[in-house]
């Protein structure tokens, strides 16, 4: 089931109501028993793999805690059975494939096997989910579960179940023993967070999309500017989609009394890559940083190993989005700029000095937030072009000077009319708009502070913002970019 | 929490509200045939059932005036038997017909597209009938759509892009002024129609003895419609009207069905009337169509003309006479017939001015006044100056009363025109001169004469002359 679609508000007002109308303690295996029901409206079959993660993970939570002698080999077995899964559905046939192409090159024979299995949506993220569980436990940092329902509960958790955010087992599981009270100010403040989402799945995430569809699936028909515009039409296209599942999963879960970490941070007022990273998906970030990073000596090790594991960090980070070589090369581009930035601080700094520049002066802050935008964009050029070729030709082609196509009109023949190339361009402005007052204030507060007139006037102006501008109906349906993963 | 859910419920209520006052303005009004159930005031004796295949051949006009009884159209673009169903009871909520035409091309499916489903239910009132025809559509069979059931009920929901662009004057003024069409939009233009090779008449459909067999559904659903009709008194007519598609439910099929539908509702009094195997008799050529599936003005005038006898022959004693009713139209029908249409043809032959002149006496008879529509882009002087451009259609208009030309004229809706609507006076009468946005599809009901459509609505009001140059040979 997807959030965007009709099922969900039907389906949530559902949940919530008999949620709370249950009594406390049966509460989990309502949200348990609805969590599946989510996950089996996109695959029955599917859910036997969460369910078997599940059980994994929770043994090996147990048999570790318990034979503490013997912990590596339980926590390698759940390692290994999680990631062989995730492997088998996600990585096989690249790894075939990219196997196959380098014997080609070699002239080796290799016959190779394909297979045909769709990627079960969302394993990526409940199996580093579950898998920190396993991590967690072996570390002595957490006590195993004992409830199998809850624990059960803990991975599949409908809102952060496809697309997260990743939470770790000691900031999800405890919840599920609170009794939550209604809350009316909570599941408002939840309502209104969702509904935010959504303007900017439908309104935003999708129009855009159709702009960077047209020109990155035939980019041999452009250059320059138009090459320019997708990507980064692409680049608030992604953080669109991807952060307004965070806030509408965010704003389910507030609603029933569930508290999720935040995913994203305003990642596009960054002013360097490092930066940026704090403030894009950052429970994946966590994630790495914790059970990757870390372990693999972090920056303890001197300079050169620290670059080392950023970039081993950053190429698995690019792996995990996606089983292909564009997105271990976006990764791999992340994680260069992270070397680099890093590396070259010192020169920077020095630089910055000798130029007396002011490091707090609005122009020089606003030029490092430039700068760090125009180094992701490059990146996710890498993530949406389909292939590595058509990656090179927009490389190639996205500085050819036709400046001009901004003024003929033909900037309205990528997919987007001059009318709904405007309404992208306002409620773009609007995000920013948004985004910057959220810096300072809070929108849902000093909503509060305005009379029910004024609060429900802008209530139904942004529904109806949504149903009129939106991007639905007899569109191609639109799933959230970050399922895939 | 009672006061959450109290809140939630009236926010989703406004916006339920607020989508379904909209959907009016947002609806694509081409789609609305059904709703001009709602605008008939006239009694019912004639009530035809079907596809396009209906609104393409039958002839309203022609049919009032050769049975004597009152006609109306409940015809929709590949409308099935589900949707037959639901409309058919729409309109026996405010008519009772004495004979239901249905066709059988709509057997041909239970369950339609987003396009029929939108064409057939857009124009009707929001009802239990609704509610229930909209979840036929989108909960039957492998269907399972949720966006379809709401967009049929809030049609905001599936035409909210017409923000863009698409909305115009007519949109925000429609119901305010929707005129009444029975039903007829016969093509009138003779298009090129080159049929291809699964597109042929088949002179020899009568041999064809086999028998197909229906869907359970469907044929479910066609025993409601018998016993709908059994229930209110209605005689049943199953019939199918002539054409050449050899694939997909092809004319074949339509022939073995209505065999089946003969031999399995023996016992029930419904009469047939398949016209595919009427060919020879009605002397069917490929000149009569204008695509594979419908028939232009030509063909039409064939299919009429034996079904307005074929209707007296065998109903004669079922239907009212309304002869007294139709005096006025006749007398114009008259008119027309008598003092116009010779002057017409020579004028239009010549590519003479326009003898507005030979119009003019229907304003010396009575207090009309007229109306001239063009359609296409002449402006007055070449209106004047050469009147049969190609493709060329005028309609006249002629009220019985000044004061209810502003009401028709807002009612036609003459925008996004180059061409404003102009009043002129021309030997003492006043004509206005316009153009209508529409090509083929009439806005009210119409008799037809040899090269002449005459209009009228329902209330004896505005009456239209429509002549079509290429009718004229």
């Amino acid at each position: 089931m997807e959030f965007n679609s009709i099922a969900f508000l039907l389906f949530f007002p559902t949940v919530v109501v008999l949620y709370f109308l249950f009594p406390h303690k049966y509460r989990w295996f309502w949200l348990l028993v609805v969590s599946y029901f989510f996950y089996m409206m996109w695959s029955a079959t599917y859910l036997v793999l969460i369910f078997i993660s599940t059980v994994v993970t929770y043994l090996s939570g147990l048999l570790i805690s318990k034979y503490r002698d013997k912990r590596k080999i339980f926590l390698f077995l759940s390692l290994i059975i999680n990631l062989g899964i995730l492997f088998f559905f996600k990585y096989f046939n690249f790894f075939n494939e990219s196997l196959t192409s380098l014997y080609t090159y070699f002239n080796i024979d290799w016959s190779s096997s394909r297979i045909d299995v769709l990627l079960p949506v969302g394993i990526s993220f409940y199996t580093f989910q579950a898998l920190s569980y396993s991590i967690d436990v072996y570390r002595n940092n957490i006590e195993p579960e004992k409830h199998f329902g809850k624990y059960a509960l803990f991975v599949s958790f409908f809102p952060q179940l496809v697309a997260g955010p990743i939470e770790k087992s000691k900031d999800l599981l405890p919840q599920f023993d609170i009794k939550h009270k209604f809350n009316y100010e909570r599941i408002k403040e939840g309502l209104i967070l969702m509904l935010w989402g959504f303007f900017k799945k439908i309104v935003i995430a999708d129009r855009l999309a159709v702009l960077v569809n047209t020109v990155y699936n035939s980019p041999e028909n452009y250059q320059g500017t138009a090459l320019v515009i997708a990507s980064v039409f692409f680049a608030f296209q992604i953080y669109c989609d991807f952060s307004s599942y965070t806030d509408i999963a965010i704003g389910a879960a507030k609603v029933m009394g569930f508290k999720l970490r935040k995913n994203f941070d305003r990642p596009y007022f960054s002013k360097s890559i490092p930066e940026f990273w704090r403030r894009w998906h950052i429970s994946l970030g966590a994630w790495f940083k914790e059970y990757l990073y870390f372990p693999l000596g972090g920056n303890r090790k001197g300079k050169f190993r620290t670059n080392i594991n950023i970039m081993i960090v950053f190429l698995v980070s690019g792996l995990w989005h996606g089983a292909s070589w564009n997105f271990v090369i976006w990764g791999g581009l992340h994680g260069i700029y992270q070397v680099i930035e890093t590396s070259s601080f010192t020169y920077r700094t020095r630089l910055v000095e000798r130029l007396q520049i002011n490091r707090q002066s609005v122009g020089h802050k606003f030029y490092r937030v430039m700068l760090t935008f125009t180094l992701v964009v490059f990146a996710w050029v890498f993530f949406r072009a389909n292939t590595l070729s058509d990656s090179a030709y927009i490389f190639k082609n996205m500085f050819v000077l036709n400046y001009w196509t901004l003024f003929d009109g033909s900037l309205f023949s990528l997919g987007l009319d001059k009318n709904e190339f405007m309404v992208a361009i306002f409620s773009l402005l609007i995000l920013l708009a948004y985004e910057v007052y959220e810096r300072k204030n809070n929108l849902y507060k000093d909503l509060n502070s305005f009379n029910i007139g004024i609060r429900w006037s802008f209530y139904l102006v942004a529904i109806f913002c949504i149903l009129l501008f939106g991007i639905y109906g007899d569109y191609e349906k639109s799933q959230f970019i970050y399922f895939q993963f | 929490m009672i006061k959450l859910i109290l809140k939630l419920v009236l926010m989703f209520a406004l916006v339920i509200g607020i989508s379904f006052a909209c959907s009016s303005i947002f609806l694509k009004k081409e789609l609305l045939r059904p709703h001009n159930m709602y605008l008939l005031e006239e009694e019912n004796d004639l009530l035809f059932v079907g596809s396009s295949h209906v609104f393409a051949t039958i002839d309203v006009g022609y049919l009032e005036q050769k049975t004597d009884a009152n006609v109306f159209l409940l015809a929709t673009p590949s409308q099935n038997i589900s949707q037959s169903y639901y409309l058919i009871q729409e309109f026996l909520k405010y008519k009772r017909p004495k004979i239901l035409f249905l066709e059988t091309y709509s057997l041909k499916e239970y369950i339609g597209d987003d396009f029929v489903n939108h064409a057939a239910y857009d124009g009707m009132k929001f009802s239990s009938n609704k509610i229930e025809a909209a979840y036929i559509a989108s909960f039957k069979d492998s269907i399972n759509d949720l966006y379809r059931f709401s967009s049929l009920m809030v049609p905001f929901f599936k035409y909210h892009d017409r923000w863009n662009g698409d909305l115009t004057e007519k949109d925000f003024k429609y119901f305010d002024n929707a005129v009444l069409n029975k039903g007829s939009e016969i093509p009138t233009v003779n298009s090129e129609f080159s049929p291809t090779d699964s597109d042929f008449i088949d002179y020899e459909l009568s041999k064809i003895k086999e028998k197909a067999t229906l869907n359970p559904d469907v044929e479910h659903t066609l025993k409601k419609i018998i016993q709908l009709c059994e229930a209110n008194n209605i005689k049943l007519v199953l019939f199918s009207t002539p054409y050449l598609a050899h694939h997909g439910f092809s004319v074949e099929t339509e022939v073995k069905t209505m065999n089946y539908l003969k031999d399995n509702f023996k016992q029930n009094d419904i009469g047939y009337l398949d016209f595919n195997l009427l060919y020879k008799e009605l002397d069917i050529n490929y000149s009569d169509y204008v695509d594979n599936h419908h028939m232009n003005y030509n063909g039409s005038k064939k299919v009429n003309s034996y079904l307005g006898n074929w209707i007296v022959d065998n109903y004669n004693t079922v239907l009212p006479n309304r002869e007294t009713e139709k005096l006025w139209y006749k007398y114009f029908n008259n008119k027309l017939n008598n003092e116009i249409v010779f002057e017409k043809e020579t004028h239009f032959k010549t590519h003479d001015s326009l003898s507005i002149e030979k119009i003019v006496f229907l304003k010396k008879d009575g207090d009309s006044y007229i109306i001239i529509d063009l359609n296409d882009d002449l402006n007055m002087k070449e209106f004047a100056d050469n009147v049969a451009s190609d493709n060329f259609r005028m309609m006249v208009h002629l009220y019985p009363k000044e004061s209810d030309i502003p009401k028709i004229v807002t009612k036609l809706e003459f925008i996004n025109q180059d061409f404003k609507p102009t009043i002129m006076e021309i030997n003492g009468n006043k004509f206005l001169f316009s153009k209508l946005d529409i090509k083929t599809t009439s806005e009210i009901n119409f008799f037809k004469f040899a090269n002449f459509t005459f209009y009228s609505d329902s209330k004896g009001r505005g009456n239209l002359l429509t002549i079509y140059d290429l009718d004229i040979k």
